[in-house]
């Protein structure tokens, strides 16, 4: 499968600077390596601090990275200007954890979900209108919340409102950071099976959008991946297809993870792959 | 969406109706502020009466002729003789209300005669329209200076919060050096180093600008916090995905967050500067002579001899009150937050 | 000890800004001062150039700056064209008498705010909290002007206090006593309206501190073990309420010299505001800065000692 983003030796580091003056630095990426093909779905999973949402954020092209590459199509990104990058954007979109601060609270929903248009595009108002409609139909949110205030709505429809406003310029990439962690566990089912269905093979490869799901949640990244990526410290430790990580893991972070599993039952329930 | 509370709304409508009065001042006082009666230096407040000395009710209130008592220079008592009628929407001196419109009418008046209802000045001045226009100045220089501390502040401090680093530096230290100076001193002190004796509209803009100018550094420092929060908030790093420009970030989505905070300081701001108004016009270096302003209306109290023989001379400094009310209560009742009476979802 | 060292320098980079500023208030005026002092018969030409040649004004800014900021290291600050003399002396006499009203009104203002405060946010809600925060209310309400002018009118017409000064003709011969006194009847109206003025501010966060206190689980704990109300209040709630009330201590050292300026104008009291007042409308260039610079290292100075204070009773912040 064609390779669609890519890291390569990502390191990102901070500087944070102790009360006595003494600067440390602190690696939240070690050398990462990923690969991401064309309509995959991936999963990465580590503890917190695990450097999973700065590797989200930087394949996002939120942040430069300290030094390393990011690839997009073959693309190198990181050296890219601010204009070049502003063309490129739209295919990777990233969502975040926290659905209460994802919208600007004096937004209505029609609002939120236009934005990208009117910065991207030159869509006629009602065109976006319609687009929105569209777009909150595949969702699974009610037509006639358009005109709601994005604050009104609950923590799931939020979050299905960020996957729709993610999915308006057509990424090619969908991140999702911890999106589902905030949720309450039938609401996150609901969204897994969302995103299942986004990502359903029965979509041609060329518009279906490649999914990472970024969790702390093994659970939650067998029911929904094909591929789960485990990381700590900043560095990928071990990585495969959902089966052999969940039946045989090999390091030590994969095995804590699965025994803080819910119920230790076999990580088996999934959706049929179609 | 923020003004949700009853109590904000009651404040307002309330500081509105205070300022619509004072901004009918063409209409509602009677007489030009300017016009002087050298022949009636300080003189008492007219007493309005219904009965007259012999006891006979009249429906139309009259004011008596004021003479000054014999054997004294300065002592006014009414001459029961003379009555002089009120008359309700008379032609008088022409005004032009807000600047523009122009007008020949007044709510009261009298034929022959004068109604000083608060009495005159040393130059037989009517005060009570003295005040009026005079409130005029100095809500107009508390206002246009309010809104001249906001407008830097907002725009220093949006831009230093949201680009940061060393802009962000420089600018908060300047800040904290305005602010570490004693407010009223630097006021002094930078009025004393522009002219002095200037016509009263250069003096206006004059006071104006120094006291906004002066006043950025709070109204930055908090216009910044919110620049700096919201600069951090996912949807702003989500249209930042989008590819959104600086300026669309900052005009759609730093600055509306920014409402509040304006709101609150601008009714911070108003009755703090209306006082250094009138402080300065009070020791002569605002607004100058004959143009009133509340603060030279109190000027002459400087004097021994007003003080202690014209009371009614304080009454400019009564007429401020309410306003100060007013915008106190606003700025504290803003502060608390629309929870007060509506629960909001 | 280095959260004080930093302070301190924090301090001194303030006042060295305030130099600045107030020496680019010269260079920037418009209009030379110089010639505006030709125009005046009463200076000399010879004074003139002296003045020129003492004070460098062919020399580029930077050079006069440094200049100035010599001459104020050996606490020189300038000349008065008004007085004919150095401006420090004058100034060091106006000072006095502004401060020895403002310390008097502080400890007063506190002494009568502290107890209001604090028996108001014990008597929370009940009609002693409801009278004091009344009064506060309309005090607040009243501008400074309004309310300086006013006692001053009331003051005048009951005849019960000399109209204005800082002590009687005559009372140089008065025994030590008497001129006490004197020096105390003078100073009773402008301190009075300074004391009032300050009121609902303090009264306001003495007791808002206090209540926020009061309600601590540390106090709760102290009331259960049978400690007395009064020792409670005060041996316990106060001194944990303490920090923002030694902030706002520090806001009236800080004060002491500039935030009288009206009171004194009103009421004739010789300090530091009405030399100001009479400097700007004489146009007596050094005495306006010398007075700006001393106000404002007052300021600077009164922060510093909020923090030393600060710093000696909170113990949260010698661990920061």
């Amino acid at each position: 499968m064609e390779v669609l983003l890519s890291a390569e030796n990502l390191v990102k580091e901070y500087s944070s600077r102790h009360f006595s003056g003494v600067k440390a630095l602190v690696r939240a990426l070690d050398r990462v390596n990923l690969a991401i093909p064309r309509g995959a779905r991936i999963a990465i999973v580590g503890a917190s601090g695990s450097g999973k949402s700065t590797l989200a954020v930087c394949l996002a092209c939120l942040e430069k990275p300290s030094s390393g590459t990011i690839r997009f199509q073959n693309h190198e990104l990181t050296c890219l200007s601010v204009d070049e990058l502003r063309s490129i954007r739209p295919q990777i979109q990233l969502v975040f954890q926290d659905p209460a601060t994802a919208f600007n609270p004096n937004f209505t929903v029609l609002e939120v979900l236009e934005e990208p248009w009117i910065l991207q595009t030159k869509m006629s108002a009602e065109e976006r209108r319609e687009r929105a409609t569209e777009l909150l139909v595949r969702v699974g949110l009610a037509r006639n919340i358009l005109g709601r205030g994005s604050a009104d709505l609950s923590g799931g429809q939020r979050q299905r409102l960020a996957i729709a406003r993610a999915l308006a310029l057509k990424p090619k990439v969908l991140i999702l950071d911890e999106a589902l962690s905030a949720l309450d566990y039938s609401v996150q089912a609901q969204i897994a099976n969302l995103l299942l269905d986004l990502s359903d093979r029965a979509i041609p490869l060329a518009v279906r959008p490649a999914i990472v799901l970024i969790t702390h949640d093994l659970v939650m990244a067998a029911r929904f991946a094909d591929e789960i990526v485990v990381m700590q410290s900043g560095r990928i430790v071990e990585n495969g297809p959902v089966q052999k990580i969940v039946g045989n893991p090999e390091h030590a972070a994969t095995q804590a993870l699965l025994a803080c599993t819910m119920n230790g039952a076999p990580i088996s329930e999934k959706r049929p792959a179609v | 969406m923020k003004i949700t509370s009853h109590k904000t709304v009651a404040l307002l409508i309330f500081l509105i109706f205070l300022h619509a009065f004072v901004l009918a001042a063409g209409f509602i006082a009677p007489y030009d502020p300017v016009q002087q009666d050298r022949d009636r230096p300080y003189a008492p407040p007219a007493a309005i009466h219904f009965v007259d000395a012999a006891g006979k009710f009249h429906v139309r209130p009259f004011v008596y002729q004021q003479r000054v008592r014999e054997g004294s220079f300065d002592q006014y008592e009414d001459d029961q003789a003379t009555r002089i009628p009120l008359k309700f929407f008379v032609t008088g001196a022409s005004y032009r209300l807000l600047g523009v419109i122009p007008g020949t009418l007044h709510l009261f008046g009298t034929e022959e005669g004068s109604v000083n209802l608060l009495g005159t000045d040393g130059y037989g001045r009517d005060l009570f329209s003295r005040i009026l226009y005079g409130g005029q100045i100095s809500l107009l220089a508390g206002l246009l200076a309010a809104s001249v501390s906001l407008l830097i502040g907002t725009f220093v401090g949006g831009a230093s919060g949201y680009f940061g680093g060393w802009t962000d530096s420089i600018v908060m230290r300047l800040a904290e050096l305005c602010l570490a100076l004693p407010w009223l001193y630097l006021l002094f002190g930078v009025r004393a180093f522009l002219p002095l004796l200037v016509n009263p509209l250069k003096a206006f803009l004059t006071v104006v600008v120094v006291i906004g100018a002066l006043g950025w550094a709070r109204p930055a420092r908090l216009v910044r916090g919110v620049a700096l929060s919201a600069k951090e908030r996912d949807f702003v790093r989500a249209a930042k995905g989008f590819g959104a420009s600086h300026f669309y970030i900052l005009c759609r989505h730093v600055l509306p967050q920014t409402r509040s905070v304006i709101l609150t300081q601008a009714a911070i701001l108003i009755p703090q500067y209306i006082l250094a108004e009138v402080t300065l016009s009070f020791l002569g270096l605002g607004i100058p002579e004959p143009t009133p302003s509340w603060g030279n209306l109190l000027s002459s109290l400087q004097q021994y001899s007003v003080l202690s023989s014209y009371w009614w001379m304080y009454l400019p400094a009564v007429a401020m009150v309410p306003f100060f009310f007013g915008y106190l209560a606003l700025s504290s009742s803003l502060q608390d937050g629309p929870r007060a009476d509506k629960i909001e979802s | 000890m280095r959260y004080l060292a930093r302070r301190f320098l924090h301090a001194v980079l303030l006042l060295a800004g305030a130099t600045v500023v107030t020496f680019l208030f010269t260079a920037l005026a418009p209009g030379n001062y110089f010639d505006e002092m030709r125009l005046n018969p009463q200076i000399s030409r010879e004074t003139l150039t002296a003045l020129k040649a003492h004070y460098d004004l062919d020399k580029p800014l930077g050079v006069r700056y440094l200049v100035w900021l010599k001459s104020l290291a050996h606490g020189e600050m300038g000349y008065s064209f008004a007085y004919n003399s150095p401006v420090s002396p004058l100034l060091a006499v106006r000072a006095r008498n502004t401060l020895l009203l403002t310390i008097t009104s502080t400890l007063l203002a506190w002494c009568i705010a502290l107890p209001l405060g604090v028996w108001s946010a014990e008597c929370s809600g009940r009609w002693v909290d409801r009278l004091v925060t009344g009064v506060s209310a309309v005090l607040l309400v009243i501008p400074d002007i309004a309310l300086a002018l006013g006692l001053l009118t009331i003051s005048v017409h009951t005849r019960w206090l000399p109209a204005g000064g800082m002590v009687s003709i005559g009372s140089e011969t008065l025994p030590f006593a008497a001129r006490l006194w004197d020096l105390a009847r003078h100073m009773l109206l402008p301190a009075g309206i300074l004391v009032l003025g300050a009121q609902p501010l303090l009264v306001r966060h003495i007791r808002s501190a206090v209540a926020e206190t009061i309600g601590e689980g540390f106090v709760r704990a102290a009331e259960a073990h049978g400690i007395p109300r009064g020792r409670l209040l005060w041996r316990y709630a106060l001194p944990a309420a303490a920090n923002p009330l030694i902030s706002l201590f520090g806001f009236s050292i800080g004060a002491l010299l500039s935030g009288s300026l009206l009171v004194e104008v009103v009421t004739s009291w010789p300090g530091l505001g009405p030399f100001l007042l009479e400097a700007i409308l004489a146009r007596d260039l050094y005495v306006v800065i010398g007075g700006v610079l001393l106000s404002a290292l007052f300021l600077v100075a009164g922060n510093f000692i909020a923090d030393v204070l600060l710093f000696w009773a909170d113990p949260r912040i010698r661990t920061e």
